[in-house]
């Protein structure tokens, strides 16, 4: 037996949720809508031979957007065996538009009312009985987060697809029903008969871009025009408003007679009452700027720093790297092998995985967020800002995502419908710090700014400033101007975070990390030890005892003038820079590596101390900025190249972040030194022009067009 | 002999840790995403397979 189900639904309305307790799989469930945006495949547990597939959420079969022609292609070209219909019951209206139409496109349909622990909790009844014969395929009441019902859908589903097919019902009345039957008609050999009522409601919305449409010829592409035509004059509307509004007529009627609201007005009350404040014009903004404050004081300064402290100094240091350095030399193994294990493995990844507690309660946080429906609200609220610059609230789900991981993030971004704002999005979500960026953050707030929480929070707020100036920056060139892409995003309900979900969240992202510690970092930790051990002496290859006649600082030395103006200008630090491409955590290991905790035993330094020594404040703000806005790690990009889709594109993206990261690092630099000790030198004066250039940039007076500033 | 034997164990023990690194890194490469196969991150290729049971399927 071969049975493919499909999961299909509303963003939001639990499919991914579904799909894990249907599969035993453990996708990412994320509280806002759009986390879907591939459909994914995985076997149904306990029926061997069949297939599931989530995917992206959709609110109709219309072509508008990405994940609904992803949805459509692959419902027509795969003919799945059934579709589950996942819809959230606590917005049956909405979500009955999209059953509406997957009904009609000849493959078994089974309903599942989700969310029905919390329709009873309001006191709403729903008669499923009714539902499943006004539909005319059976309707399953089920909570996929509380795997109630869900067997029963499945082997329901399971016996829908091997039983036989079952005429659509009729969603239409009036002249939108007599339309389509006539079209229907012209079918008739040309289409087979499961396919006809949905080929036939297409082809009168004029909806051409859907797979499998017969082929007319001229004749019966001239009466089928006559025909809508007749029925647009007649009915003052366009052809696909009538369909819209002759399904919304159904679906009213329907819900009268199948669903009873104990309440009306009153639902998710407590959500609405929240959202009055959290979302307020005036308060949103500030409260955002809070609770990112707290969560970064919490994970970085407070937490975080008390395990963190003790798993840098005390298990790395004292317990590990001291003992082992002491039992290898005390058992003669050769200097080369100790140093290599004791300086670099262990400093190099002991410095990353000193980050991990720093984290884990970073994303415990982050997670708790998410859970309760707060990061969804971001988005909303950032949208105000945003398109007060010309960008869409759409970019910053990317953005939302790219705070984890910037490759995800910038996949999200085709969501976007229009090119030019995703190509913006692309372009810009990496300037949001992701997780591997996070230590950078942590280690200078803790060695140079007394692990002060507002490091973090500024340096988040940083990033979110970045896209606006590009945003600002960007939408006054050609290529970029126009309107900003509507955003219609549905606010999922607060609800009490589950301890569960919010721990395996965190102990994903977490393990992931040590993951990158133990691969990428390591390896690159052994390259950077044997580059920094090993010098050239008299044309052999031999191991130094001081690293600045390392081959590594030769290296070093040929780039770190180009950071000089930026105030890091050693070459430990421009070393630091460029392993970062590889992967952002790289900078990190590779003070590990640089500093070592072999020497701490030595002189008593520490990896931040000898990092304080290094740097002053304004540095130090200068290089993590650098860092925060110059070119992401090699595998964003990678997605950057995929997303893009054109060499032009991506070299544009990598010049432009790369000037920006310059540019700002210098302006901050440059002037602060100005300021602070009234330093002044050619490099104040390129300062002073870059600042100009962009303020320039930013406020450069433009012509309107559609509402938006373009340059004459 | 101890220190010969001392080296040996030290170099093996590297070597082991070394390839193992190297494994992890090129199975995390073909899974796509930042390059370590988890499920954490939302929206990424990357996917944790548990009883062979998940794939990007796109």
């Amino acid at each position: 037996m071969s049975v493919t189900i499909a999961l299909a639904g509303n963003p939001n309305s639990g499919k991914t949720t579904l799909f894990n307790q249907l599969t035993g799989a453990n996708q990412y469930v994320g509280n806002w809508p759009g986390v879907t945006i591939e459909k994914k495949e995985g076997r149904a547990r306990g029926y061997s031979g069949v297939t599931l597939q989530d995917l992206p959420g959709v609110y109709s079969l219309s072509p508008y957007t990405p994940e609904e022609i992803i949805t459509r292609d692959y419902l027509l070209r795969e003919r799945p065996d059934a579709i589950i219909n996942l819809v959230d019951a606590t917005n049956l209206e909405r979500n009955l538009y999209l059953t509406s139409q997957l009904i009609e496109l000849g493959i078994p349909v089974v309903v599942a009312l989700n969310m029905m622990d919390l329709v009873k909790k309001s006191g709403d009844v729903i008669d499923s009985a009714a539902l499943s014969q006004a539909l005319g395929c059976p309707v399953m009441e089920i909570s996929a987060l509380r795997n109630q019902g869900i067997e029963d859908l499945l082997k329901q589903a399971v016996q829908s697809a091997q039983g036989a097919r079952t005429a659509p019902p009729n969603t239409l009345s009036g002249p939108a029903l007599q339309a389509v039957m006539d079209i229907e008609r012209m079918l008739e050999g040309l289409v087979e008969p499961a396919m006809r009522r949905f080929m036939a409601i297409k082809l009168f919305e004029r909806d051409r871009r859907v797979a499998g449409l017969p082929a007319l010829d001229e004749a019966q592409r001239a009466a089928l025009e006559q025909l809508i035509h007749g029925f647009e004059e007649q009915l003052e509307d366009d052809s696909e408003s009538i369909i819209t509004a002759a399904r919304y007529e159904w679906i009213g009627e329907l819900s009268a007679r199948a669903v009873r609201r104990a309440r009306t007005g009153q639902r998710h009350s407590l959500s609405d009452r929240i959202d009055r404040v959290v979302t307020n014009r005036v308060l949103a903004l500030p409260i955002f700027g809070l609770v990112m404050f707290l969560l970064y004081y919490i994970s970085v300064t407070t937490v975080g720093t008390l395990l963190t402290d003790f798993t840098n100094d005390t298990l790395f240091s004292e317990w590990i790297a001291s003992p082992l350095r002491a039992a290898m030399e005390g058992a003669q193994v050769s200097p080369v092998l100790v140093g290599l294990t004791v300086d670099g493995i262990i400093s190099g990844v002991g410095a990353v995985l000193g980050f991990v507690p720093q984290m884990l309660v970073l994303f415990i946080l982050l997670g708790i967020l998410e859970e309760v429906g707060y990061l969804a609200r971001v988005a909303f609220i950032m949208d105000r800002v945003f398109r007060r610059f010309g960008l869409s609230g759409k970019s910053f789900i990317p953005m939302l995502i790219g705070s984890g991981c910037s490759v995800p993030g910038i996949m999200a971004s085709r969501t976007i419908e229009q090119e030019r704002d995703r190509r913006m999005t692309i372009i810009t979500t990496s300037f949001i710090p992701c997780s591997a960026k996070m230590p950078i953050i942590a280690m200078f707030a803790g060695a140079i700014y007394g692990n002060s929480g507002w490091v973090a929070a500024l340096a988040y707020l940083a990033g979110v400033a970045a896209v606006v100036v590009s945003g600002v920056i960007l939408k006054k060139t050609r290529r970029f101007m126009g309107d900003p892409a509507p955003f219609v995003m549905e606010l999922p309900a607060y609800h009490l975070p589950r301890p569960a979900n919010v721990l395996r969240a965190a102990w994903e992202r977490g393990w992931s990390f040590i993951k990158r510690a133990g691969s990428v970092i390591l390896l690159s930790s052994v390259a950077l030890w044997f580059l920094q051990a090993f010098g050239l002496e008299d044309g052999r290859l031999v191991m130094v005892e001081d690293n600045n006649t390392s081959i590594l600082a030769a290296i070093g030395r040929l780039v770190a003038p180009l950071f000089a103006p930026l105030g890091f200008g050693g070459w430990k630090h421009a070393v630091a820079t460029f392993t970062g491409l590889i992967a952002k955590e790289n900078v990190v290991n590779t003070y590990g590596v640089l500093y070592g905790f072999a020497e701490v035993a030595e002189d008593g330094l520490e990896i931040w101390s000898r990092l304080a020594a290094d740097f002053t404040g304004l540095s130090a703000a200068s290089f993590i900025l650098f860092n925060l806005l110059c070119v992401p790690c090699f595998a964003a990009v990678g997605a950057i190249k995929r997303e893009m889709n054109s060499a032009r594109w991506t070299g544009f993206a990598l010049t432009y972040q790369s000037a920006l990261a310059y540019a700002v690092s210098l302006v901050i630099y440059q002037l602060g030194l100005l300021l602070t000790a009234g330093t002044f030198t050619p490099w104040t004066v390129l300062a002073l022009v870059l600042a100009a250039g962009l303020l320039y940039l930013m406020f450069r007076p433009g012509r309107r067009l559609n509402g938006i500033a373009a340059p004459v | 002999m101890s220190k010969l034997l001392a080296n040996l164990v030290a170099g093996l023990a590297l070597a082991l840790i070394l390839a193992l690194s190297v494994r992890a890194r090129v199975k995390g490469r073909k899974q796509g995403g930042c390059g370590m196969s988890c499920s954490a991150c939302a929206g990424c290729p990357s996917g944790q397979e548990e009883d062979g049971n998940e794939k990007p399927a796109g």
